[in-house]
């Protein structure tokens, strides 16, 4: 290492055949899948070559090699937990985004609930909420007042819907 | 794993341990390029003599860090000592001094010369602080300065740059000479 980062080129070839060797095992200990700890290898390996210009000859040239081995390793692993997590991200979002028969008859259950509940309650409670869910235009009003009226109205709805379905 | 693949795996590692050395000897290169600039901007216009000797400073800064094998440890100090017959044409010539006579082309020589030494001084005081390598190290680090200083000497054209090369080869050289006798 010390005569690759002075720039001698005849130490490349005996490198490379005690570093590649070396490497592939170190990885395969550090990373349980063969593929994964191929392709570590063959990263901490060009890693290595690509920056032996800046190895320091005054300390160990084993523990600067493995360092460099060792960190590709945790990124390997690191691909791979982003790997396994994005998947079941994506499915998730299938999951609630597809309107299944059931989704759907539960929604228009609440719906129909929703409306028989606000059927009760004031025409101003009524319309205060309708703005508020953006179904008509919001009154003249400033917002603060409409804030504190939207606060009176959603108190009366829960209470309303506690009353009649027994829960919040 | 297969031959051919290990194959093309250590091309790959060379190529990459060779793109690694272009790379770190682009700070030198890149100094290089600021004297360059400096000069340029000094001169108030770009001369293509100044272009041209510019461009081979930058390429051998390049060059040599490249190749390593310690030529390139001559880029720093040949580039720090190529600051003497750099400047000193631009401080004559902010002092207030004008060529006009012939004496005067001669005072203008001296001055190429005096920045010729300086640096030869400069460069000979390191190679003798070094424990081995002195001609190679002489050798590069004495192009590197003899091109950055001719930024600043081709303002008085090539006279100016053989005095700057004479002043420095005038210095080095018999350091050379005692130091392998």
């Amino acid at each position: 290492m010390t005569r690759l980062a002075e720039g001698d080129r005849e130490a490349f070839t005996p490198a490379f055949a005690c570093l590649q060797p070396l490497l592939e095992r170190f990885c395969a200990r550090l990373l349980p899948c063969r593929e994964d700890a191929e392709d570590a290898a063959q990263a901490a390996l060009l890693k290595v070559f690509a920056r032996a210009s800046e190895y320091d000859v005054s300390r160990e040239a084993l523990p600067w090699v493995l360092g460099i081995a060792a960190y590709e390793c945790r990124t390997v692993l690191k691909a791979r937990a982003r790997r396994r997590e994005a998947p079941e991200t994506e499915g998730t979002e299938v999951v609630d985004g597809a309107a299944g028969p059931e989704a759907r008859l539960l929604a228009e259950d609440l719906r129909h609930a929703l409306a028989e509940v606000m059927g009760g309650l004031r025409p101003e409670d009524v319309e205060t909420l309708e703005a508020a869910m953006g179904e008509r235009e919001r009154p003249a009003i400033p917002g603060a007042t409409f804030r504190k009226r939207l606060e009176r109205s959603l108190g009366r709805l829960r209470e309303a819907w506690r009353m009649r379905h027994g829960v919040e | 794993m297969v031959s051919s693949e290990l194959e093309r795996l250590q091309r790959r590692a060379r190529w990459s341990y060779e793109w690694g050395r272009f790379r770190a000897a682009m700070p030198g290169a890149l100094h290089a390029l600021g004297l360059l600039v400096m000069a340029a901007v000094l001169q108030h216009r770009v001369r293509p003599a100044l272009l041209v000797l510019g461009g081979l400073l930058v390429l051998l800064c390049l060059g040599l860090g490249w190749w390593g094998r310690k030529w390139d440890r001559a880029v720093t100090p040949g580039l720090l000592a190529g600051l003497f017959p750099l400047l000193l044409p631009f401080v004559v010539s902010g002092a207030g001094h004008v060529c006009y006579t012939g004496g005067c082309r001669a005072f203008c020589l001296m001055t190429c010369v005096g920045g010729g030494l300086a640096a030869g001084a400069v460069l000979a005081f390191t190679a003798l602080r070094r424990s081995e390598g002195h001609e190679r190290f002489l050798l590069a680090s004495g192009l590197v300065a003899t091109l950055c200083g001719s930024l600043g000497s081709v303002l008085y054209g090539l006279s100016g740059v053989l005095g700057l090369v004479a002043g420095l080869a005038l210095i080095s050289t018999p350091v050379l000479v005692l130091r392998r006798a």
